[in-house]
């Protein structure tokens, strides 16, 4: 595996321009990219040619620019629609990031939800799929339930299908979590939901660039994800939804762009996609995203997932070596997401003294404080992995470490 | 050089704290969340004393937020509540801006000084005193 990668590992790492520069004098060793990967030379190059050449408002404008703008956004919808494989195009509707696309569908929902409905979720979720549930359950008086896990960080699949009843008006889970690194079973999660007729809403931030996602045959109602997860840039998010009920729920936000006709005594709303994109929408997002979703079609993904774990397991081995380290996500079904405490030492010391030697980590609660509650610990480091990185950063993480807990336990 | 925050007294003040934990009893108490990572530290006013400056915490947090609040209990202890709290807003001031060492503070702040070079952790370092602040006034 290794032998393979290292041909185009170099080549990799070359499209990437960020990592090649040094912090505190050492070599960057960039393992944060479950808070955000890092971006090849064809998302800036697309953005900054974009901005050069054909910038302009979209939609309605009659001369050439708003054209090249207008094609460039509805080209980028076409590209997240395929790969994700949307019936239409029209059900992709652009956003800031999953958590605001959460926000849409929490906010849009309300007249589909009912006092004493409930809504499912899962112990390990990001706050940004809590939180716009906990609003809608108060606007509402909806019940929010949490669907447990075990030690592993696994959710305990028996007690999630005893909990959904013909009560469970809506079920959130996370595809692949970003503290654990755990990968759901939301295809069985999804078919329980639907025998109920509940609604299904997966948030994808994590996933969308590790694992292949189909939203067809996962008959999911919602799949939501970040460009700046996927190579692409900030700022853009994505959620696809089912037309039926993109059609059924109102719009999140009003203005220009989601209107058909407009008088002062009333308002006819545009059509998916439009409905729900109000306002001048994130164009140059747009077209990064679409050249980010480009490049990751022009590489193997099996490959890359396969490479990924071979990261992993690497750092996983050694990191076990250690008697303080304590895992926290040993699911059997993972991602390349390791997130672990030290004993009597806290992330963010570790975090602090690792940067010093150009590693960046993640330290903290990661935005899961339940999750966090539920290990009984404030916070972890998370050393997360993509195809640009390679087996000596992993050494040099692991020598990292040892300096730090020398230091700090003198 | 990372060693000069992590210095040998930072440490051992973190590992020892002064006033760690609840006093017998309690006159007042104040709860703050680190807005940055949602560490907790919860600051004491002891229910003994009445006329002067008497803190406690307990905290869930980093090495520079314990010692620090360990810093916060030694040298505040016994002073008003006026000059406690003008001086803990002075010490604020200092760990924000980077002036530390130019205050005649005592000497155990001076393994701070090294703090606003790394400006993710400053409010690690502030917590302890904004929290007393807010519980005093």
């Amino acid at each position: 595996m290794k032998e393979l990668r290292k041909k185009s590992l170099e080549n990799i790492r070359e499209e990437f321009p960020i990592l090649h520069q040094k912090i505190n004098g050492e070599d960057l060793v960039y393992l944060d990219n479950a808070a955000s990967t890092q971006k090849p030379k064809a998302v800036i190059n697309a953005i900054k040619d974009y901005y050069e050449n054909d910038h302009s408002n979209v939609h309605r404008g009659v001369h050439t620019l708003s054209v090249r703008a207008t094609e460039a956004y509805e080209n980028a919808r076409e590209k997240v629609s395929q790969f994700v494989n949307s019936p239409n195009k029209n059900q992709i509707i652009f956003t800031k990031g999953t958590t605001e696309s959460i926000n849409l569908i929490a906010g849009s929902l309300t007249n589909l939800i009912e006092k004493n409905d409930e809504i499912l979720i899962t112990a390990m979720e990001h706050h940004s799929n809590i939180v716009p549930w906990q609003e809608l359950c108060k606007r509402t008086g909806a019940i929010l339930k949490i669907i447990p896990i075990n030690d592993n960080g696994e959710i305990l699949i028996d007690k999630y299908t005893e909990m959904v009843t013909n009560k469970t008006k809506l079920v959130s889970v996370v595809h692949l979590s970003n503290t654990l690194g755990t990968i759901n079973p939301i295809e069985e999660i999804i078919d329980t939901a639907k025998l109920n007729n509940a609604i299904t809403v997966i948030d994808g931030a994590q996933s969308a660039g590790h694992l292949l996602v189909d939203v067809q045959e996962l008959d999911c109602d919602f799949y939501l994800f970040s460009g700046h997860k996927v190579f692409g840039p900030t700022g853009i998010g994505v959620l696809y939804g089912k037309e039926n009920i993109l059609n059924q729920i109102d719009p999140y936000q009003f203005g220009g762009e989601m209107i058909l006709k407009v008088t002062f005594d009333e308002t006819t709303y545009n059509g998916l996609p439009h409905k729900f994109e109000a306002g001048t929408p994130n164009i140059a997002g747009a077209v990064g995203i679409g050249a980010s979703i480009d490049f990751i079609n022009s590489l193997d993904r099996e490959l890359c997932h396969q490479y990924e774990m071979s990261l992993h397991d690497y750092a996983l081995e050694k990191l076990e070596q250690f008697d303080d380290i304590r895992i926290i996500g040993k699911s059997s079904k993972k991602s390349a997401i390791i997130s672990f405490v030290i004993d009597g030492i806290h992330p963010h010391d570790i975090g602090t003294i690792i940067n010093q030697k150009g590693i960046a980590v993640r330290t903290g609660h990661h935005c899961t404080m339940p999750l966090m509650d539920f290990y009984g610990i404030p916070g972890t480091v998370r050393a997360s992995f993509s195809i640009y990185n390679n087996h000596a950063e992993v050494d040099k993480l692991i020598d990292a470490i040892k300096l730090a807990i020398k230091m700090l336990k003198q | 050089m990372i060693s000069n925050l992590y210095k040998k007294q930072m440490i051992e003040m973190s590992n020892n704290p002064y006033h760690f934990g609840k006093p017998e009893t309690i006159f007042a108490h104040k709860e703050t969340l680190n807005p940055l990572c949602g560490d907790k530290i919860t600051v004491y006013q002891s229910g003994a004393n009445s006329s002067s400056i008497d803190l406690w915490f307990e905290s869930v947090s980093c090495m520079i937020c314990s010692a620090s609040a360990s810093i916060l209990t030694k040298n505040s202890e016994g002073m008003t509540f006026n000059d406690g709290i003008e001086f803990m807003r002075q010490v604020e001031i200092a760990l924000k801006d980077g002036t530390l060492m130019n205050h005649g503070f005592p000497e155990d702040l001076n393994c701070l000084e090294e703090i606003n070079n790394y400006p993710s952790r400053i409010t690690c370092a502030t917590l302890p005193w904004s929290t007393a602040i807010e519980l005093l006034k």
